[in-house]
């Protein structure tokens, strides 16, 4: 890979990284700063906001998935972990390759059906409230199983480079 | 081909694999052998955005994770220890007592080791308990008070098995304190044996300061309302729990930021991030989840559960049982939030069949999770006892285990005593 390119590459994931904290961080705002005026209208002033509890739980699905990007990002997902109790270094080699193969194909298989799924609803062109159609909401599968896809094989790719020294050792 | 699938699936699990990932593989390959579209996975990953709970989890999270950056931990014991300290057994006491608070607020995910475990380990030590009761205590204490309201795995059992949440959340108060009851008479206990063999005299006797008492109640007053914000909230009918939820953040927000001003603005952030890697870990899971039990339904996995358990196991008694000999094996296996989302829908026809109360069961289950948090090769609590005070986890496995043959005694009186999680709602 030439160095420029790398460079660029690099500087990318930085600035998605940096996107996708404070996408994060500005949803949980909205959402609490939302659930609060709800609450004041409803008990205050007897009325609401019709379509207040569809985009609750959709700003909710959207910051658990852009978690769940994270999470893959920082390996914080929920997982057995037996490591140790496994000595042998390459077992223990061998295991991990294993977890971020087995990880990166379910994620592209996730992409590729929510790609699918996307397709579907927006033939569908069914509307969520307002003028925003439902598939606009569900663009974050896609999107977060990507995320989680690059993510996975760009560990792939690290667990392989430091893997080929102790194949040749 | 099934049992090389099931091979591929428990390999992955076993290498580390998120469990999502093994959840959602096993979904995928289902669906192929089946030959139905894979976006079927996503439709049913898609059914979290009608259920309401999912907000209310967001936000208990998030308050508790603002409550922990806090210096909550270290006043709730600090007033504890004023009331109890100098009781046989007081600050064994303590322990259990601010734990099961801490981790009703914060849910079971590790962070009552962390913030309070290090707090509490010297001050046990000091006060000559052996080590090794000290280190049974705090690891039992991890998961400790998880049946009391608003704790996370609560919720999640309320929204796999459709039960109404401020129901669940009534049901386990009773549950809860008679665990808390057991553990606080042998803590008791364990402080007699000491001060016997510490001062036989009863010499080092020391009075109770009225002025520490007041001192520290008036420090942690703000967290001591919180339940009465939210117990209060909903059961009043003023709230709905998710309601309920954006009000404790709130309310910890002004107490943590604005009244002891613990928690800067500028940690929010990171706050925000903690919170959303850990829930999105849960909601991925609970995703996956929706779309591997539709296919067991297709299948009618859990129909042929039920007409197996029917045809071996004759009455409720012996159902409960097995219930609980396979909930302990699952939770030594799976972490809790799995095993809900996994388990908790075969398990309903069944329970139902049996006559088996869905809150009652709910109780149940989570004893049995809490008690898997304890137990290896997967209990988190010894992961992270072991982590945080650097000890070997075998150690940590014996020492636990007086606290384990308590919460086992605990589970078995939940079980055979429906009427303990049930009263409060007649």
């Amino acid at each position: 890979m030439s160095s420029r390119f790398s460079q660029t590459l690099q500087q990318a994931i930085r600035l998605y990284d940096l996107l996708e904290r404070w996408t994060i961080v500005l949803m949980m705002v909205l959402l609490v700063l939302f659930a609060l005026y709800q609450i004041v209208l409803r008990n205050f002033f007897s009325t609401g906001i019709v379509w207040g509890d569809i985009f609750l739980r959709h700003v909710v699905l959207w910051i658990g998935f852009l978690g769940a990007c994270r999470a893959t990002a920082e390996d914080k997902h929920i997982h057995i972990d037996l490591s140790a109790l496994i000595s042998t270094r390459w077992l223990r080699s061998l295991l991990g390759l294993l977890r971020v193969v087995f990880l990166s194909a379910v994620c592209t298989v996730l992409f590729y059906a929510s790609w699918i799924f996307l397709g579907d609803e927006k033939s569908s062109g069914y509307f969520a409230f307002l003028d925003i159609p439902y598939w606009w909401l569900q663009t974050i599968f896609p999107l977060s199983f990507l995320v989680m896809t690059l993510r996975s094989l760009s560990q792939l790719w690290r667990n392989l480079r430091t893997l080929a020294p102790v194949a040749h050792a | 081909m099934k049992s090389l699938v099931a091979l591929l699936l428990s390999l992955a699990a076993l290498s580390g694999a998120p469990l999502f990932s093994v959840i959602a593989g096993a979904s995928i390959l289902a669906f192929l052998i089946l030959e139905i579209n894979v976006s079927l996975v996503i439709i049913e990953m898609y059914r979290l955005a009608s259920n309401p709970m999912i907000v209310a989890l967001m936000l208990f999270a998030m308050a508790g994770y603002m409550l922990a950056e806090s210096g909550a931990s270290k006043r709730l014991v600090r007033l504890s220890t004023a009331l109890l300290g100098r009781a046989p057994g007081g600050l064994a006491i303590v322990a259990l007592l601010t734990s099961a608070f801490f981790t009703a607020l914060t849910g079971a995910s590790g962070i009552t080791i962390v913030a309070l475990g290090g707090l509490l380990l010297p001050a046990l030590i000091q006060d000559r308990y052996s080590e090794k009761f000290s280190l049974g205590l705090l690891t039992t204490c991890g998961s400790l008070g998880l049946l009391f309201p608003p704790s996370l795995p609560l919720i999640v059992y309320g929204m796999v098995a459709e039960v109404k949440i401020s129901e669940l959340f009534l049901a386990g108060i009773l549950p809860g304190l008679l665990m808390l009851i057991l553990l606080m008479l042998y803590s008791v206990w364990q402080g007699v044996r000491k001060r016997q063999s510490d001062c036989p005299s009863e010499q080092c006797e020391t009075p109770m300061s009225l002025a520490e008492i007041s001192g520290a109640l008036k420090g942690a007053v703000w967290e001591l309302l919180l339940p009465v914000v939210v117990i209060g909230g909903v059961f009043s009918g003023f709230l709905a729990i998710s309601e309920a939820a954006a009000i404790t953040v709130l309310y910890v927000f002004v107490a943590e930021t604005v009244i002891h001003r613990e928690v800067k603005i500028r940690d929010l952030p990171t706050i925000i991030l903690k919170t959303a890697v850990m829930v999105g870990a849960i909601v991925l899971i609970l995703g996956a989840s929706l779309a591997f039990n539709s296919f067991l339904v297709d299948q009618q996995v859990p129909n042929r559960i039920l007409g197996f358990m029917q045809t071996h196991v004759e009455s409720k008694t012996g159902f409960l049982i097995i219930l609980n000999i396979f909930l302990l094996g699952v939770g030594c296996v799976l972490d809790m939030f799995s095993a809900l989302v996994i388990v908790v829908p075969l398990i309903i026809p069944i329970a139902n069949s049996y006559g088996v109360d869905l809150l009652h069961l709910g109780i149940i289950f989570l004893t049995n999770l809490q008690i898997g948090y304890s137990t290896p090769p997967v209990g988190m609590d010894l992961f992270i006892a072991g982590l945080r005070f650097d000890k070997p986890i075998v150690y940590l496995y014996i020492a636990s285990l007086p606290f384990l043959a308590i919460l086992l005694a605990t589970l078995a009186i939940i079980t055979f005593v429906p009427s303990l999680t049930l009263v409060l709602l007649r």
